[in-house]
């Protein structure tokens, strides 16, 4: 019972600080309780589209896919085409995410191949790659767009004539998926048909795990060697598993714009993929098992913190500041802990493995000394 | 690859790009200038009316008064326009069409209470400035045009 207890609270050790935090932060922050269920739900329909994008590359055993932050980038620019071309509403989405498909598909294909050169050590890789796309993001977005990719709207330029401004106006697609469907339940705005596309979602994932390709995604992420010598092409279903994860995280990305209504053309992308990684491992994932449960819990947990944080910062200390650099130290020390907690947790297991398999080797070899003494006898 | 599967992915592709096109001319959109300036038609002069509400397709009803205008923002090409002159008869309504070109165009709603064509109805915002200021107007939208002004500071 005592080491059950302990092992509940090993498992579940992010979730418990959170939920303690959080419990000790919303009454200090004064916040009323229908401004944070607002906002909590606004929240859960932005970013749980981006967190579920993570689910799939996890399943494969390639760890917290930092490379989403690449279909982050493709989404973005199927975004700027739609604002130039002046394509609005819900078609001007459609359009933006039909743009960013192929790019995000290149990018998914070319992040999965670097990633199988670079098994083992995934997760690093993936943050590394996801600076070097951004460096060539900037290149065409700050130097190819408006000079060799045409740009019609000079609202979008910068002054000097090429180049994508720092901040481009969504206001023409703001909130439009979640104002097809309007409903207000007691003064509370609910985005029912952001809710329906995330509910979609989940049924394709549950559905895809029962798949083929689900199937051996999960294989692989349990063994490669045996994968492999079971004729599952490891290296083919690794690329599949990042390609559908960037592409969900370029559909992600444009509904999360959306539903802002600004993109920061040099920034948004760069905080799509720490803080979905943060939200998932804030709900209980660790780095090699991951659920859909855990991404609402960890999405409605992280916000929630984000969202009282500053008042509660400003109440305590006197500066709003403060909760704002809080919100940072949360979100990378969470994955900082995570990550710390699952090694810690790997080499605790693989140690008890190796305990085991010396105390089954010395009573084996204790018996095997007793029937010899026997059989002398 | 299969023959099938190559067919199956190349029907994929382009039912993608017809649903893109499909997506742009649905989702162009357009900013509406409603204009209720004078409209002079083969010599014939029709005044501005004094006081309209004029609507565009479903969008919120927008009050004019003479020799006024006030911006609408639309998605698509064709659209419905209602006018009722508030003194009792029925509102009109008239369907027009924009290019989808023109981002911005000025509908005049004295030409749609006149019924004249969809030629006087929408006009390109230069074409509007240019009847209304005559030669000048076009100095005027030299001054408001971001490129023009953005080119001559580079030279």
């Amino acid at each position: 019972m005592k080491r059950k207890l302990r092992l509940f609270f090993i498992d579940n050790a992010v979730v418990i600080v959170f939920v303690v935090l959080i419990a000790a932060a919303i009454p200090v922050s004064k916040m009323p309780t229908q401004f944070l269920v607002q906002e909590i739900l606004m929240r859960l329909g932005r970013n749980s589209f981006l967190v579920l994008s993570l689910l799939l590359p996890i399943m494969a055993g390639m760890g917290l896919n930092f490379g989403m932050t690449l279909g982050a980038m493709a989404g973005q620019i199927g975004l700027i085409f739609a604002v130039d071309w002046n394509i609005v509403g819900i078609p001007g989405i459609v359009l933006a995410a039909i743009i960013a498909t192929p790019i995000a598909i290149l990018l998914g294909y070319l992040c999965g191949t670097v990633l199988n050169r670079a098994k083992g050590r995934e997760m690093v890789t993936g943050y590394i790659l996801a600076f070097f796309m951004n460096g060539l993001y900037q290149l065409i977005v700050l130097y190819a767009m408006g000079t060799i990719i045409p740009i019609h709207n000079p609202e979008l330029l910068l002054s000097r004539g090429y180049g994508i401004r720092n901040v481009v106006n969504l206001i023409t697609m703001r909130q439009a998926i979640d104002m097809i469907i309007p409903l207000k339940v007691g003064g509370i705005r609910i985005p029912v048909a952001t809710y329906m596309l995330v509910a979609l979602m989940c049924v394709f994932i549950v559905w895809f795990r029962k798949t083929k390709l689900g199937h051996d995604m999960r294989a692989v992420g349990q063994d490669r060697e045996v994968s492999l010598a079971a004729g599952i092409p490891v290296e083919r279903t690794r690329i599949v598993a990042i390609i559908i994860s960037t592409l969900l995280a370029c559909y992600g990305q444009i509904i999360f714009l959306q539903n802002l209504g600004t993109l920061n053309t040099y920034n948004s992308h760069e905080q799509a993929g720490t803080f979905s990684i943060a939200a998932l491992l804030i709900g209980g994932a660790s780095v090699a098992r991951a659920s859909i449960p855990n991404v609402f819990i960890g999405v409605t947990l992280f916000h929630l913190l984000f969202i009282v944080s500053p008042n509660a910062g400003k109440n305590l200390i006197g500066s709003a500041q403060l909760g704002e650099f809080f919100r940072q130290f949360v979100s990378y020390g969470v994955i900082a802990l995570s990550l710390v907690l699952f090694a810690w947790k790997r080499q605790a297991d693989e140690e008890a493995a190796r305990a085991h398999l010396r105390v089954g080797a010395e009573e084996a070899a204790s018996r095997d000394a007793d029937e010899g003494k026997g059989a002398s006898a | 690859m299969t023959t099938r599967s190559i067919i199956a992915r190349a029907l994929l592709v382009a039912a993608l790009v017809l649903l893109a096109v499909a997506m742009y001319f649905i989702g162009k959109g357009h900013t509406l200038y409603l204009d209720t300036h004078a409209v002079t038609f083969e010599g014939t002069k029709h005044p501005a009316p004094l006081q309209v509400t004029v609507q565009v397709d479903n969008l919120k009803p927008e009050d004019l008064i003479d020799n006024d205008r006030v911006a609408v923002s639309v998605m698509g090409q064709r659209h419905r326009l209602t006018i009722d002159q508030g003194d009792g008869s029925a509102p009109i309504t008239r369907q027009f069409s924009i290019p989808l070109a023109m981002k911005e165009a000025v509908v005049s709603v004295t030409a749609a209470l006149a019924g004249l064509s969809d030629s006087e109805l929408i006009k390109s915002p230069e074409a509007a400035v240019e009847e209304d200021f005559g030669s000048a107007g076009q100095f005027f939208m030299m001054q408001d045009t971001p490129s023009d002004s953005s080119s001559s500071t580079e030279k």
